[in-house]
C-alpha cells in the first residue's frame, strides 16, 4: 500500500510540479477539451440532426479517461528507462513494478476525472446534454473503468518492457483501432456487420455505454440496447477481472524477461 | 554567407538528417504501429461521416488529412519540442559549444523526420484510398505536389519558431506543446473543411500552415468537394509568404532564446 | 599569442525563485597558458563547473571578462566555438542507436570537418584509445569507460585549442583512467597551441597531470600554483616514518631533547607488523642523521624508514578546511 501511494505521489509530482498550482488546475480543465473540441464541430455543423451529440460527446470523454491511464502506463517504461533513467531504481526497491504502474496510472486517471467533472459543469447547460446521474452506476462504473485500463496498459508496458526499439506508436496503434470499434464516437452500426459485431467485444464497449447511462439517464441509441445496465455493469466488471489479471501476469512476466535481457537501463534514443 | 558557414551549415544539416533517417531504420516497428494509427485515425472520421449522413467527397477530404497528419505531428514532435529532449540527452550543451548555428540542427531534424514521415504518411495516403475507395483528381497532381511542398516549408518553419522555446523552457512547454496538440490539429481542418469554423476561429486557423495547405489540396485533388477558404493559388502565396516571415523569426528567435537561455543558467538546466 | 584563457574578475550570480541570490563565483580571476594543463580543483558547489561554463560559452557572466583563444565568451561566442572542446565526466550525451564511428562522424560534422579528414582521425584516435574494434558498435551497448573513450575521442577528433574537461574520469575505471591520462598528456605535448583546463576530484590526477593547479571554494579561488608549489607551501619540514625495533617514552623524551626545538618526534605503531613507529617533523632534512645517530646510541635498531611527502591532497584539505573554519568563526555570533 506504501509503495502505491508513493506512486500516486510520484505521478502527481511529476503531472504537476512544472509550474504554479493555479496554471496546472487551468491547464487540467483545458486538457480534455482537445479531445471532444472535433466532436462539437463535427456534430454541431453536420449532426444536428442525428441527435448524437450527447451520445458522441459522452462517449469520447469517457474514453479519453481510460486513455490517460492506457498511455501513462505504456510511456512509463519508456519515460522511466530512457528519460529519467529511474527504471532499474524502482526494480531494485521492495515495490513491485505492477504496483509502481498502477500507481502511476491511478493519479492519472483522477487528474483525468478532475478535468471531466469540470468541463461536464460548462458542457451540459452549454449544450443541453441530458443529466440524469444514477451515482451507484457512476461511482462502480468509474471504479471498473480504471481497472480495465489498468488492465489493459500492464498488458502493453510489459511490450515495452520486452522490447527495446518499440516506439510509442504502438500504442497509438493499439489504441486508435480500439477507439474506432469502440463505439464512443458513433455507433458502431455504420461499420460492416462482421465490425459491428466486433465492436460489441471491445474491452471499452461496455464501460462506455455504461458510463453513458449512468450520467445521461438513458440508452441514447441502439448499440448494446439489448443488455440492461446492470449487465453491462457485470460485463464491465468481468473484463475488469479479467484484463487485469491479466496484465498483472504479463506485466511480471514482462519484468523478469528485462532482468534477464539486460533491458532495464538500456537507451534508444536518436 | 560565407562559403565556410554554408558547409558548416550543409554538413550540421546532412549529419543531423543523417541520425533521424537511419536511426528510423533500425527500429522497423514505428513502420507498421505509425501506419496503423494513421488508418484507424483516418478510419474514425470517415465512418462518422458515414453516420452523420455527409457526401463520399468527404472521405477524400479525411484521406488528405490523414496523409498531412503524421506532418503536423513530426513538426510538433520531432522538431518543436526536439530542443527539450536534446537538452534532457545533454546533446544541447555539445551542439550549442559545437560552431554549428543551432538552426542548421534543425533544418536537418525537418529534412530528415519530412523524409521518413514521407514513407508514412504515403502508407496511410494508399491504405485510405484502397480501403475506402477514394478518387482523386490526378491531373491536378504536380501543383498539388507544389502546394505540399510550399505547406511542408511553412510548417516545418513554424515548428522551427517554437523550438527556440525549448532552448529556455523545459517541462513547461513541453506541456504546453502536448495541450495544444489535439486542438491545433482540429482547427487546421485536418478531418472537416476549415471553412466551418467560422470567420474568428479562422483567422486564427489560418497561422497554422496546414489550414490553408489542406485546403488548398482538396480544392486541388478532390475537385468534387468545393467548400473551400480562398482559391488555392492565393492559398499557396499566404503559405509561402508564412513560411519566409517564420523563417525570418525562427532565426532571430534562436538567437535570442539562446542568448536569454545563456544569460539565465537555462541551457543546461535539466527536468525542469 | 601564449594566453589561451584569461579570466579577470569572474562574478557568476544565479537567481533563485524565493530565496536570496546564490554567488557562485566571487571575482575569479587567472591566467592559463597554450601548452598547460590547467587544474581546477574544489569541493562540490565551489563554481568549478559554473566556470567551465562560462568559458565554454554555455553561461554568461555577471560580471568580469573570459578571453578564450583571444576571444570574449560572451561578444565573440562564435569565434570561440570552433576553437574549444567540452568532455564531461558521466556523459550520457549522443544517440543510443547510433555506432561509434557514426557518433563520432556526426560530431565531427558540427565543426564543418571534411569527411574523409574525419573518418581518418576518428579511426587514428579509436586506435589510440583502443576502440577500434568496437567501431561498429551501437552506443547504447558500451560500458561506462568505453563510453568515456569515445567521448574523449570526440573532444579530441575536432582538434580545439582548448580542451575542456570536466571530471573526465569520473566513474571508470583504473585502466581506462590512465589511458585516459596518458592521451590527454600526449595531446597537450602534441602542438604548441593546445592546452587543457581540468576539473577533478581525483588529486592524484590533478598533481600528475596539471603543470598548475587553482584551488577554488565558494567562488574565490584559495590558491593558484604549480602542485608542487602547493605542497610546499602547506609545511616546509621534512617528515620522515621509521619503524624500529623497540623504543620506549624515556627513550623518546632523551631523543626529543636532543634533537632541539622545532623538530618533533611521535611514537605509534606500525599497523602491520605492531612494532614501535616514530614520525619525526624535522625542521631541516639534514637533520635525519642526528636523529638516526641517537636513535643508534639508544640501542635502537631500525627496521625501516620512508620519507614522507604531502600530497596535493593534504594541501586540498588544509586550504579548504582553512576556508570552512575562517567563515564559520565570521558566521559565529560570539566574533
Amino acid at each position: 500500500m506504501k509503495g502505491f501511494l508513493a506512486s500516486m505521489y510520484v505521478g502527481l509530482q511529476i503531472e504537476s510540479n512544472w509550474t504554479k498550482k493555479w496554471v496546472w488546475v487551468l491547464y487540467l480543465a483545458a486538457y480534455p477539451i482537445g479531445s471532444f473540441l472535433a466532436v462539437i464541430i463535427l456534430y454541431g455543423v453536420f449532426g444536428q440532426k442525428t441527435g448524437l451529440l450527447p451520445y458522441a460527446l459522452y462517449g469520447t470523454i469517457f474514453y479519453y479517461s481510460l486513455s490517460m491511464v492506457f498511455f501513462d502506463m505504456a510511456f512509463s517504461v519508456h519515460d522511466d528507462r530512457e528519460h529519467y533513467q529511474t527504471l532499474k531504481y524502482i526494480f531494485l526497491s521492495s515495490t513491485s513494478y505492477r504496483t509502481y504502474l498502477c500507481g502511476r496510472a491511478a493519479t492519472r486517471y483522477l487528474i483525468a476525472l478532475a478535468g471531466i467533472v469540470i468541463n461536464l459543469c460548462w458542457l451540459v447547460p452549454a449544450l443541453r446534454l441530458p443529466f440524469h446521474p444514477n451515482w451507484g452506476y457512476l461511482i462502480a462504473g468509474t471504479v471498473l473503468g480504471y481497472l480495465v485500463a489498468a488492465g489493459l496498459g500492464l498488458a502493453m508496458a510489459s511490450v515495452f518492457l520486452l522490447t527495446i526499439k518499440l516506439d510509442i506508436d504502438v500504442v497509438d496503434a493499439l489504441f486508435g483501432g480500439m477507439f474506432v470499434l469502440s463505439g464512443a464516437l458513433f455507433p458502431p452500426t455504420a461499420f460492416p456487420a462482421v465490425f459491428a459485431e466486433i465492436a460489441e467485444f471491445v474491452p471499452m464497449s461496455p464501460f462506455i455505454e455504461l458510463m453513458r447511462r449512468a450520467v445521461s439517464g438513458k440508452v441514447l441509441t441502439s448499440f448494446l440496447s439489448d443488455m440492461s445496465t446492470f449487465q453491462l455493469l457485470g460485463r464491465v466488471a468481468l473484463s475488469a477481472a479479467v484484463l487485469f489479471a491479466l496484465g498483472s501476469v504479463l506485466v511480471s512476466f514482462g519484468s523478469r524477461q528485462a532482468q534477464r535481457k539486460g533491458y532495464i537501463d538500456v537507451t534508444t534514443a536518436f | 554567407m560565407k562559403k565556410k558557414q554554408l558547409l558548416l551549415f550543409l554538413r550540421t544539416l546532412n549529419a543531423r538528417a543523417y541520425v533521424r533517417i537511419f536511426g528510423q531504420m533500425r527500429e522497423a516497428t514505428w513502420v507498421v504501429a505509425s501506419v496503423l494509427g494513421g488508418f484507424f485515425t483516418m478510419a474514425t472520421y470517415i465512418y462518422l461521416y458515414r453516420t452523420l449522413g455527409t457526401g463520399s467527397e468527404f472521405s477524400g477530404l479525411v484521406v488528405l488529412g490523414g496523409f498531412m497528419t503524421p506532418f503536423f505531428l513530426n513538426v510538433l514532435w520531432g522538431v518543436a519540442t526536439q530542443l527539450y529532449w536534446e537538452k534532457e540527452m545533454g546533446n544541447l550543451e555539445l551542439m550549442l559549444v559545437s560552431p554549428a548555428p543551432l538552426s542548421a540542427f534543425l533544418v536537418g531534424l525537418s529534412v530528415g523526420g519530412a523524409m521518413h514521415t514521407m514513407l508514412r504518411s504515403l502508407a496511410v495516403l494508399f491504405f485510405g484510398i484502397a480501403v475506402f475507395k477514394v478518387e482523386f483528381t490526378v491531373l491536378h497532381l504536380p501543383l498539388g505536389l507544389l502546394v505540399f511542398l510550399v505547406t511542408l516549408f511553412s510548417m516545418y518553419g513554424l515548428g522551427i519558431v517554437f523550438s527556440s522555446l525549448f532552448l529556455y523552457h523545459g517541462r513547461d512547454a513541453w506541456r504546453t506543446a502536448d495541450l495544444v496538440m489535439e486542438p491545433t490539429n482540429v482547427l487546421s481542418g485536418s478531418y472537416f473543411p476549415a471553412r466551418f469554423l467560422g470567420v474568428g476561429l479562422l483567422g486564427i486557423a489560418a497561422l497554422i500552415p496546414t489550414t490553408l495547405g489542406l485546403d488548398a489540396l482538396r480544392q486541388l485533388l478532390v475537385p468534387s468537394f468545393t467548400v473551400r477558404v480562398l482559391d488555392w493559388r492565393w492559398e499557396s502565396l499566404i503559405l509561402i509568404g508564412l513560411g519566409l516571415v517564420f523563417a525570418f523569426i525562427a532565426s532571430w528567435a534562436l538567437r535570442s532564446v539562446e542568448y536569454k537561455a545563456r544569460r539565465d543558467a537555462r541551457l543546461t538546466l535539466r527536468w525542469q | 599569442m601564449h594566453t589561451a584563457i584569461q579570466v579577470e574578475n569572474l562574478t557568476r550570480v544565479f537567481n533563485q525563485r524565493g530565496r536570496a541570490p546564490f554567488h557562485a563565483l566571487r571575482g575569479v580571476s587567472f591566467d592559463v597558458s597554450y601548452g598547460e594543463i590547467f587544474g581546477l580543483l574544489g569541493p562540490n558547489g565551489a563554481g568549478k563547473t559554473t566556470t567551465i561554463k562560462i568559458m565554454s560559452t554555455l553561461l554568461l557572466p555577471t560580471s568580469g571578462c573570459v578571453t578564450v583563444a583571444g576571444f570574449d565568451v560572451e561578444k565573440d561566442y562564435a569565434h570561440v566555438r570552433p576553437l574549444i572542446s567540452l568532455i564531461s565526466g558521466g556523459e550520457t550525451s549522443g544517440y543510443g542507436i547510433l555506432t561509434v564511428e557514426e557518433q563520432l562522424w556526426m560530431f565531427s560534422q558540427f565543426y564543418g570537418m571534411e569527411t574523409p579528414v574525419a573518418r581518418a582521425r576518428i579511426e587514428e584516435y579509436l586506435k589510440v584509445v583502443g576502440m577500434w574494434d568496437s567501431r561498429r558498435q551501437q552506443m547504447n551497448r558500451l560500458s561506462t569507460g568505453m563510453r568515456q573513450k569515445v567521448n574523449l575521442v570526440r573532444g579530441l577528433v575536432t582538434d580545439p585549442k582548448v580542451l575542456f574537461l570536466d571530471e573526465p574520469t569520473l566513474g571508470v575505471d583504473v585502466e581506462a583512467s590512465v589511458i585516459i591520462r596518458s592521451i590527454v598528456r600526449d595531446w597537450v605535448q602534441g602542438k604548441p597551441e593546445r592546452s587543457v583546463i581540468l576539473t577533478t576530484h581525483y588529486m592524484a590526477e590533478a598533481d600528475e597531470l596539471c603543470s598548475r593547479v587553482a584551488i577554488i571554494n565558494h567562488g574565490l579561488i584559495l590558491a593558484n600554483a604549480a602542485p608542487s608549489q602547493l605542497k610546499q607551501d602547506l609545511d616546509s619540514r621534512a617528515h620522515y616514518e621509521i619503524t624500529v625495533d623497540r623504543l620506549d617514552g624515556e627513550q623518546l623524551d632523551l631523543i626529543t631533547a636532543f634533537m632541539g626545538e622545532g623538530n618533533d618526534l611521535v611514537l605509534g605503531a606500525d599497523k602491520v607488523t605492531n612494532s614501535p613507529m616514530l614520525v619525526a617533523h624535522l625542521m631541516h632534512e639534514s637533520d635525519i642523521a642526528r636523529l638516526i645517530t641517537a636513535l643508534a646510541g639508544q640501542g635502537v635498531t631500525l627496521e625501516y624508514m620512508r620519507k614522507l611527502e604531502p600530497t596535493l591532497e593534504d594541501a586540498f584539505l588544509r586550504m579548504v578546511g582553512r576556508r570552512f573554519e575562517d567563515e564559520e568563526e565570521a558566521a559565529s555570533p560570539v566574533s
